[in-house]
């Protein structure tokens, strides 16, 4: 039960959430689908973004320890701020390209 | 708005898929299987010396969760007799104690005497841990060494002693053990057996 404690918590709140919305803004189906639809693309763009941080912090990292012989753990890859921070960027990025292409 | 249909299908494409394996990764045994898949297992066996493998450890001296782990495996492995010397590993990190420093000091506590103690205090990844330390060690003729760190770091770390020219027997020491249970500890094990994979492949492209 502990397990499948936050999924279900998650599941509840959004339920909640939905139909707080539906009276309140009058939403439908429609809008939950592309609200679905929305949060993929967000998400599948985080890690496209996410993974040309890495691969491009993974080359430069090994880059300049070549060249210079300073070193740079590649453990700094591993760290949340990584994380955090290409969400930041995901969601400019999105943004970006729904405003070039509107 | 009219976004390029292909890019926002490819981009809910990527996100199902995200989706998926944060949900595979948490709720299977997915990454146990993969981590058992890589995982070295411990041979423990007399040798000529113990070397306990860098981690890290904190500003004001405090080690890592996995330094410590690694650390207490190789004092209990010196106190049961199975090596007459003791290797500690690990540099200083951005301002920090060198940590081998830190962990010779634990192990005199533990009453490890003197000179049964040898430190690396410079090496910054494995690769550079197993040459200075084959260097040292060849200079005393010790042939086979009982190598401690954590079962996925061995993977990688045992082959690159064992082209040192010793016999390497490991000895795990986890933090995260390869049967951690929960969607925590899960996704922790499988970013964890990610990195090492990632690790491995990398010391293999440059060989």
């Amino acid at each position: 039960m502990d397990k499948l404690y936050v999924p279900l918590l998650i599941l509840m709140t959004s339920a909640f959430g939905y139909l707080y919305v539906k009276r309140r803004w009058g939403v439908g189906g429609a809008n939950l689908r592309q609200a679905f639809c929305t949060a993929l693309e967000l998400i599948g763009c985080w890690m496209l973004v996410y993974g040309a941080n890495l691969l491009f912090g993974l080359v430069l990292i090994l880059l300049i320890r070549r060249l210079t012989g300073f070193f740079i753990s590649l453990y700094v890859l591993n760290g949340i701020m990584l994380v955090l921070l290409t969400v930041l960027q995901a969601l400019v990025f999105y943004h970006l390209w729904r405003g070039g292409k509107g | 708005m009219n976004r390029t249909p292909l890019c926002a299908k490819l981009l809910q494409a990527l996100g199902v898929l995200g989706i998926v394996g944060v949900l595979l990764s948490a709720y299977t045994p997915l990454p146990n299987a993969l981590a058992r898949a890589l995982a070295v297992s411990s041979r423990i066996q007399p040798a000529d010396a113990i070397v306990v493998l860098g981690a890290s450890v904190f500003r004001d001296g405090t080690l890592s969760d996995s330094s410590l782990r690694r650390t207490v495996q190789g004092l209990v492995l010196y106190h049961q007799g199975l090596a007459p010397l003791l290797v500690l590993s690990g540099t200083t990190y951005e301002g920090s104690p060198v940590e081998a420093e830190v962990r010779a000091a634990l192990a005199r506590q533990l009453q490890v005497p003197e000179k049964a103690i040898l430190l690396e205090p410079h090496a910054q990844t494995t690769a550079e841990e197993a040459a200075n330390i084959a260097a040292k060690l060849h200079q005393r003729g010790v042939r086979s060494i009982l190598l401690v760190s954590s079962s996925l770091h061995l993977a990688r770390a045992v082959p690159r002693f064992e082209k040192m020219g010793f016999r390497v027997f490991p000895a795990v020491a986890d933090n995260l053990p390869v049967d951690t249970d929960g969607p925590d500890g899960r996704l922790a094990l499988m970013t964890y057996t990610l990195r090492e994979a990632a690790g491995r492949w990398l010391y293999r492209l440059g060989d």
